[in-house]
């Protein structure tokens, strides 16, 4: 790769010129949030997009008072991280399968596939239902079952079109290695898709982490509720305290922004190390 | 290396498993004895009744202790929790207590579900007496009473009198044509002379064109068809009203709006009560202090009368039906504590808000804020009192509203089409 | 050791079987149920035939949905990904910085699309917005308009404010082309082929699986898409923005469950169609 620098170095300005673009674009909503939190509601009104008049720092203190965030930040972690976790272990099994099955694997998996576009707010009174029909309605489990739902039929799809480009030759030399099909599954091939096991579980993980309309549904209190509901506290059609809610929404940006720091090496590597194509 | 990834990963779940579990120990095991009780409310974070509906519960709860607890649902956003209740009515899992906002058509939904508490056997020892008769008539169903009216409201036109008197306006206008004028000597100064916008339930627009169509159709405008002559000529002066409000009132959102108020762009709004603790919080005393309270002005010629307001019931409390009776008693109780006379004064004082049961006295020691006392001294001088739209009418013909009125604004329908297109939802 | 396989494969995809089964059969048939009923959504219901399904033909918003949501699921196709591609491409090079760009392009998925929509809310505004200040600061003022508000430019921009945000894919992308083998550009480059040639012959096609991935998780992120409508113009101005998952919450709202849920039962089906036409174009060469 190194040697290609050197034919690049014409085109700087140019590709400057798209990076820059995009920082901007994507820094500014992080920027943005992050000056409005300092700020009166009235004068974020004002002027919106200007330097806050001065540094206030009472919208935090008011958002952790009100939002009880450092709780539901757990919560949070709990949730994303046990519905990816067991999101990835049953569709990277199911994927294996559908791999090693015959028709009948295969017309699961199409079966499955479809959940993919159920649209959410259809979902409502089903997912209710058997979260209640399992007593599972405002603890965390009801989160991690249900999202973990959601996830499996577009994480199957991810993790399966890796499973598929695997070589056959490299499972049946492990077979005839003696390797039963669990080894085969834990030892052969979940090390090969792991750029597939990564992309889903970034999916997954975003996902259940930003998702709102069930964790307000399937719980009523803190001990249950996650990050997102807890910002919502200052939003209401009649009644917005914007720069509370971004004092909140900041508030736990940190965190996630800290722990993509801090794993993006994993995830990147985990997206990289695989080499289906050998 | 890949090793290390999964046992660093397994000591975090580890970490967070424990982390959770700790903190879930310490609420469930107490309560075995008592009646808990979910109240789903969207009284709670930084709304302006939030601190004084915990401290009724907290009350409640500390004098029914060992008996019952009442544990608040906090859903912030009304509409969210209008779907909560919805999707927990199909659900058969509803709040214990509950309130809705009210409108003929789909209140009878609710109540003709058989799944809320029939309340008629609990009204006889007065506490049916705390409520009007045409209050309590929200909650009728054949022969049951399955709701208390809970929340009231007397939404006025605010006006900001400094505006008003730097146009040379000196007080709010009694008719439509001076509506016109003075909003043209405000537009001369610089000033959108209303602040309104077609965003979400387009709130502030329905307000008006129910203000207006009162004044043209008199008390009883909902009775008539939605294409009637009445709301034809409404939408023309709503019509017209457009060119008097915000440049970007399409999709324009409530908070945008309400802010154009607050920060002196704007010189009228119609609105509830609830926004008075924003007058204050945001706009700061000074600017509270100039806000004037409006009522409906008359409509030449039409069976409306200068004064009146829209009021009346908004939200209905509810609940559950219980197989329990003793739970079925407390959850009464929660009721009757929250609705009583004391409770609904102390949520005025606090915030403006106007409970039903408002049947208290103002003296001269209550600290109540200048413009509630106006509001009130307003809904008592009115010669009637009329519904909004979303009160009046079904939902799905509140739902058309903001759609309707933005292609109206942008000129893409007429006012003939406007109405037709209200009335067809209706059918 | 047949039935041993069998046993195997059985026991392996037991699991997903098992939710699926709880979590979509049962949903799946009550949507289809449902979509023959007349029900509020608190009360009993009645049969209603083929009644919801009849209404699909007049509904112009329903048309106007669909409508919506196969273009936003196109920009998807043909605007987000490309973009995502491009920056991977760029990157990949690793010009300096690279490693800062790749993180901070992630951020904005990191932030909830409920955030993302209000701030955006206020770059729009007709007022005080940033975006018409922008144009007035260097001199194309006469652009300024009401951005969401208006007919004309609400849809596009509704599109627009999600556009750019391509971090995920990007970094997806970047992954898949650290394990092409770098010995292919060598050879291309004693071939003489220059640097767009060498992009656009090499590095795409043996992305295919990459973008064939990207394309699908664009696909169905927008088919479902909900909170940005909902916050930034509720289908608004006179439906120009409706798509199929905000017009399925307005159903069910006016308490018309049974043709909300018929609408459901059409956005799966989009969602499939669009789902096998993205694996037939992708499968063609692949093969």
């Amino acid at each position: 790769m190194k040697a290609k620098l050197k034919t690049l170095k014409l085109g700087y300005i140019p590709v400057y010129l798209i990076l820059l673009f995009f920082l901007m674009v994507t820094m500014f909503p992080f920027l943005w949030i992050l000056l409005s939190s300092f700020k009166a509601n009235a004068e974020l009104m004002r002027a919106p997009f200007s330097l806050p008049e001065t540094w206030n720092f009472s919208n935090y203190v008011e958002a952790f008072r009100v939002g009880n965030l450092g709780r539901l930040f757990w919560n949070s972690l709990f949730v994303s991280t046990i519905s990816t976790a067991i999101c990835i272990l049953f569709a990277t099994m199911a994927a294996y399968a559908v791999r090693k099955g015959g028709k009948w694997a295969k017309i699961i998996y199409f079966t499955i596939i479809i959940g993919i576009f159920l649209p959410t707010n259809s979902l409502l009174v089903p997912y209710y239902l058997i979260a209640a029909q399992f007593n599972l309605i405002n603890t965390p489990w009801a989160l991690v079952t249900t999202y973990m739902a959601m996830g499996l039929p577009l994480t199957l799809l991810i993790i399966y079109g890796f499973v598929r480009g695997v070589p056959e030759e490299i499972l049946e030399s492990a077979e005839i290695d003696g390797c039963n099909m669990f080894q085969t599954y834990y030892r052969i091939l979940l090390p090969l898709v792991r750029p597939g096991v990564a992309t889903a579980a970034i999916f997954q993980f975003l996902f259940s982490w930003n998702e709102f309309i069930f964790a307000l549904l399937l719980t009523t209190d803190q001990s249950a509720r996650t990050l997102q509901v807890g910002i919502s506290l200052f939003k209401s059609v009649y009644q917005n305290d914007f720069t509370t809610m971004f004092a909140a929404i900041f508030s736990s940006l940190i965190p996630i922004i800290i722990i993509y720091i801090f794993l993006q090496k994993h995830i990147i590597e985990g997206l990289t190390s695989g080499s289906v194509k050998g | 290396m890949k090793n290390k990834v999964i046992v660093a990963l397994i000591l975090f779940l580890m970490l967070v498993v424990t982390a959770c579990s700790q903190g879930d120990s310490n609420d469930t095991e107490a309560a075995q004895e008592e009646h808990e009780l979910t109240f789903h409310t969207h009284y709670v974070g930084n709304e302006g009744r939030a601190e004084t509906i915990q401290a009724i519960v907290d009350e409640f709860n500390e004098e029914h202790e060992g008996r019952a607890k009442v544990v608040i649902d906090a859903t912030p956003d009304p509409q969210t929790m209008y779907d909560k209740n919805r999707t927990s009515l199909a659900t058969d899992t509803v709040a214990d207590i509950f309130y809705f906002q009210h409108n003929p058509v789909d209140a009878d939904r609710y109540y003709g579900s058989d799944k809320l508490i029939d309340l008629s056997p609990h009204l006889d020892d007065g506490w049916g007496d705390s409520f009007s008769p045409e209050g309590l008539d929200h909650g009728r169903y054949e022969d049951q009473i399955m709701a208390v009216p809970f929340e009231s409201m007397m939404v006025p036109i605010y006006y900001n009198t400094e505006l008003f008197a730097d146009a040379g306006i000196d007080e709010f206008p009694t008719t439509w044509d001076e509506f016109f004028d003075a909003a043209d000597k405000l537009m001369e100064n610089g000033i959108t002379p209303i602040a309104t916008g077609t965003g979400e339930n387009a709130w502030s627009t329905q307000l008006m064109y129910s203000y207006i169509v009162s004044s043209i159709a008199g008390e009883d405008l909902w009775e008539l068809e939605l294409d009637d002559e009445a709301f034809l000529e409404g939408a023309r002066i709503l019509d017209r009203m457009f060119e008097y409000s915000p440049s970007d009132a399409v999709g324009l959102t409530y908070s945008s709006y309400a802010s154009y108020f607050i920060n002196e762009n704007a010189a009228m709004i119609v609105n509830g009560p609830w926004m008075i603790s924003q007058f204050y919080e945001q706009g700061g005393d000074e600017f509270a202090e100039k806000v004037g309270v409006g009522t409906m002005p008359a409509y030449e010629g039409g069976k409306g009368e200068q004064g009146a307001v829209i009021a009346g019931v908004n939200f209905v409390l509810t609940g559950k039906k219980h197989e329990d009776p003793l739970k079925e008693e407390m959850a009464v109780e929660f009721m009757k504590y929250l609705t009583h006379t004391d409770n609904a004064k102390r949520l005025f004082l606090d915030s403006g808000a106007l409970m039903e049961a408002a049947n208290f006295e103002i003296n001269e020691d209550d600290d109540a804020d200048r413009i509630s006392i106006d509001i009130l001294e307003n809904l008592q001088a009115a010669p009637y009192e009329f519904k909004h739209l979303i009160n009046a009418k079904s939902t799905a013909v509140a739902n058309e509203f903001p759609s309707a009125v933005s292609a109206l604004a942008l000129g893409e329908v007429t006012p003939e089409e406007f109405v037709e297109q209200m009335a067809g939802v209706e059918e | 050791m047949k039935n041993k396989k069998k046993l195997g494969v059985f026991l392996f995809i037991l699991p997903a079987v098992i939710v699926f089964a709880i979590y979509f059969v049962y949903p799946i048939g009550f949507l289809l149920f449902t979509s023959f009923m007349t029900w509020d959504g608190i009360g009993s219901m009645s049969f209603a035939g083929l009644d919801n399904y009849e209404k699909l033909i007049d509904d112009h918003v329903f048309h106007k949905s669909l409508m919506n949501t196969l273009i936003w699921g196109a920009s998807a196709v043909f605007i987000h990904i490309p973009l995502a591609l491009l920056l991977a491409i760029i990157l990949s090079y690793k010009v300096p910085g690279w490693k800062f760009f790749r993180t901070v392009f992630f951020f904005p998925n990191l932030i909830s699309t409920l955030a993302l929509s209000m701030m955006w809310l206020f770059i729009y505004n007709g007022q005080f917005g940033l975006l018409n200040a922008g144009l007035e600061a260097v001199g194309l003022g006469f652009l300024q308009r009401n951005w969401l508000g208006e007919m004309s430019t609400a849809f596009p921009a509704l599109i627009a404010h999600w556009i750019f945000y391509v971090g995920i894919f990007m970094v997806i992308f970047m992954a898949f082309i650290a394990t092409i083998d770098k010995s292919i550009y060598e050879a291309a480059e004693i071939d003489g082929a220059n640097i767009f040639q060498r992009e656009l012959l090499i590095t795409i096609p043996l992305l295919k699986p990459g973008i064939a991935a990207g394309v699908l998780l664009a696909i169905t992120n927008t088919l479902k898409n909900f909170e940005a409508p909902f916050v930034m113009t509720n289908g608004g101005p006179v439906n120009e923005t409706m798509v199929m998952a905000l017009h399925i919450y307005r159903q069910m709202v006016n308490f018309d469950y049974g043709y909300a849920n018929t609408l459901a039962v059409m956005l799966i089906l989009a969602g499939g169609f669009m789902i096998l036409v993205v694996q037939l174009v992708f499968r063609e060469k692949n093969a």
